[in-house]
């Protein structure tokens, strides 16, 4: 009896040993620790003449995944350091508060701009490098006087006209700044609208278009620079402006009413799925749709889709001549967990993309980015982007706030979706939108 | 059983056969339940290698969170709606498919499958049927309630929320039900037909008391599920119409991660628990005192 009885004790004892070596396998397996193993490379590598340094690279942009590992191998043969590009779909935020918690995390990561300033803490600074008055100045973030991040791309904010089917209704070819006024627009609007696009207009109603772009030019337009957008943000805060009364909220509200006159949605606003804007954009059933550069499946029908400006019926300051834009994902690159091998391979990685002809066709020919330094001259490819870089190259851009708190989307999203699905109305919004601002610290 | 077994030989046999698992346990659910409660004593981002100790300030400012409240409020409502719906339904369908209909077999199965679709894809397939298809139906046949999305409508959100719940729990808890049913002794129903019971007489003397233990558990994974609700939450309404179906289990996560607040997302998240638990525990100890034993 003792002997069975001990026998199944064994067992399952064996059993538990066996579990945990398979915990132990799957942790180890998929993450590497980058550190650890690069060191052990380096030590292992003694002998080469190289010593092979090995940085992982957080790509969080889907549309890139393939130009990046494509460009890691070309980057291995071209200069011998191992890039190992990993992509994720995650809040990127979110994504990343869990690897530091775990001290597991990247050498370079793509984030966001807010992304930069929470993440301070753990990240080098980047001041001394040699694209930073090409650009990085301009494009990167900037806390405190120093430069944490390399403006990976910009992207531009503003209304996507499809001009194939403006130009088949109005017989003549579409030159945007013919209508960059309120009062031309609208007119223009009616010319759609008797033509037989009974709709011309397509809004998104998710919290994150809503609020963080077009709520937001609200806080761009104030003197075209940080140091007026946080002006008007600190004086939100403090609870000094009246939005009720302020020209340029009123303003924007007036063009965001025209375009709901004419939202293709209308019957039912909150049920527009951005998917489905997309493809009414694309197969011409609008020809305006307020959105950004980085839509991409847009030319199934022409390809003289451009973007503009939103006109609005108070031009201070040049607004309705000026694209907003700004480098919304940049690189950073970790200073807490990395080695002074990796962080020295990453800024040369950094130089590359922009010094090197190679990184310089990765960017602007594989990934069809719009550059943010001044040196260089290539052109994309996509007219979306071809539009916008116009803008760009004529200096005529308006400064992009980004650092907005991460709970604005959600929470003043929600109160432009009520109000565009008529919940409340103009004085409602702009008290809600006070209140949410005197909360934040 | 030898009743001198010694004490050191029973504990070495439960470790052997209950160890991994009490680990595993402790592990995942004790440690980072006790280290959260000690997060709830901080005031940290969620991001930052400084987690500052502010004692009990978390504690005082739930109070004054008006939006915790609310969305509290709004869980407990739907809660009981489809604590209701689900154990009503449950019973309902348990009941008819072990009345020894032709194909009872395939009926329970089948009720059953709804159960298997996790929350998130069952809450993408009915966003489709209640945005897409319900609206294109109603404007076909000219109904009018149906043509406008119900998920642009506060109050039809949350009554599409319930109907998915009841959809998707009932098939579950009817096999809780069925078994209960299963095994009542068939001298007890025998008995009450010879007494002169007909069927609701039957149902409501005999068969629903000897159901009571069936009812206790049914009940308790009922309401702890509704009220945990997360993955149906985000996917079929993402917290609705402007934030009108934001559960207590999602506004939590946004105040952790998206606000950026760890210590009070925490903090909220330990009282939701604790209310939780009063409600589950008062239900299983009513439930347990009315048991009968046949």
């Amino acid at each position: 009896m003792k002997k069975i009885k001990l026998s199944y004790i064994g067992l399952a004892l064996a059993v538990t040993v066996m579990m945990f070596a398979g915990c132990g396998k799957v942790t180890d397996g998929n993450e590497n620790s980058s550190a650890a193993q690069s060191q052990q490379e380096v030590k292992e590598d003694k002998e080469d003449k190289e010593e092979e340094v090995s940085i992982t690279l957080l790509n969080t942009k889907s549309e890139l995944v393939e130009q990046f590992e494509t460009m890691a191998k070309q980057y291995k043969e071209q200069t011998g350091v191992n890039i190992e590009t990993v992509f994720t779909s995650d809040v990127v935020s979110t994504h990343l508060a869990e690897k530091y918690a775990s001290g597991n995390t990247y050498t370079i990561m793509m984030v966001d701009r807010p992304d930069v300033y929470d993440f301070q803490e753990y990240l080098l600074d980047l001041s001394d490098e040699k694209w930073v008055p090409d650009g990085g100045s301009a494009y990167g973030v900037t806390i405190e006087g120093k430069i944490y991040s390399f403006p990976m791309l910009i992207e531009a904010v503003g209304l996507l006209y499809n001009a194939q089917v403006i130009e088949d209704i109005t017989g003549k070819e579409f030159v945007w700044s013919d209508y960059n006024t309120i009062d031309k627009f609208r007119a223009l609007l009616d010319e759609l609208v008797q033509g037989g696009l009974e709709n011309p207009v397509a809004i998104n109603k998710e919290d994150w278009s809503l609020a963080n772009h077009f709520f937001g030019q609200l806080y761009n337009q104030q003197g075209n620079s940080a140091e007026g957008s946080q002006k008007f943000i600190d004086s939100l805060k403090e609870g000094n402006t009246k939005l009720a009364d302020d020209k340029r909220f009123n303003s924007l509200m007036d063009s965001f009413d025209l375009l709901a006159d004419y939202n293709i949605n209308k019957a039912d606003p909150l049920s527009a799925e951005y998917d489905m804007n997309n493809t009414c954009f694309a197969e011409g059933d609008v020809a305006f749709w307020f959105n950004g550069s980085w839509a991409t499946e847009v030319y199934e029908k022409t390809d003289k889709i451009g973007m503009m400006p939103l006109p609005q019926s108070d031009a201070a300051e040049g607004v309705n001549d000026k694209l907003i834009s700004g480098a919304s994902k940049t690189l950073v690159i970790d200073k807490q967990y990395t080695t002074e091998d990796q962080q020295q391979a990453a800024k040369d990685f950094l130089n590359w993309l922009v010094y090197d002809e190679a990184g310089q066709s990765f960017m602007v020919d594989d990934c069809s980015i719009i550059p943010a330094f001044a040196n260089i001259n290539k052109e994309v490819a996509a007219p979306l982007s071809v539009s916008a870089q116009k803008f760009i190259q004529n200096q005529a851009t308006e400064f992009w706030y980004q650092t907005i708190p991460g709970d604005h989307g959600t929470e003043v999203g929600a109160m432009l979706q009520k109000y565009l699905s008529g919940g409340i109305d103009r004085e409602q919004l702009a008290s809600e939108v006070e209140s949410y601002w005197a909360k934040q610290k | 059983m030898n009743k001198k077994e010694p004490f050191l030989h029973k504990s070495l046999l439960f470790v052997g056969f209950a160890g991994p698992a009490v680990f595993c346990f402790m592990l995942v659910m004790v440690i980072p339940f006790i280290y959260g409660i000690y997060l709830t004593l901080t005031s940290w981002n969620g991001i930052s290698a400084d987690k500052a100790f502010v004692g009990f300030e978390n504690y005082t400012a739930i109070f004054q969170d008006v939006q915790f409240w609310n969305s509290l409020g709004l869980t407990i409502l739907y809660s009981a709606i489809s604590v209701v719906f689900i154990n009503v339904l449950a019973f309902g369908l348990a009941y008819l498919v072990t009345g020894g209909m032709k194909g009872q077999n395939f009926f329970r199965a089948g009720f059953f499958t709804p159960n298997l679709i996790g929350g998130l894809v069952l809450g993408y397939i009915w966003q489709f049927i209640f945005s897409r298809a319900m609206v294109s139906a109603g404007n076909y046949l000219n109904i009018g309630f149906l043509s406008t999305s119900w998920l642009s409508d506060p109050g039809k959100a949350l009554a599409a929320l319930i109907i998915v719940s009841v959809w998707q729990y009932s098939g579950f808890m009817m096999l809780i039900y069925i078994a209960g049913l299963m095994s009542i002794p068939k001298e007890l129903l025998e008995a009450g037909i010879i007494d002169g019971c007909g069927k609701g007489q039957s149902l409501r003397y005999i068969i629903l008391p000897q159901l009571n233990s069936s009812f206790v558990i049914c009940l308790f994974l009922s309401i702890t599920r509704c009220f945990m609700t997360y993955d149906l939450n985000l996917s079929l309404t993402n917290g609705g119409p402007f934030g009108s179906t934001k559960m207590a289990a999602m506004y939590v996560y946004q105040q952790a991660f998206v606000s950026k607040n760890y210590g009070a997302g925490q903090t909220e998240a330990v009282v939701l628990f604790l209310i939780c638990a009063a409600i589950s525990i008062a239900q299983v100890y009513i439930g347990k005192r009315n048991e009968v034993n046949a």
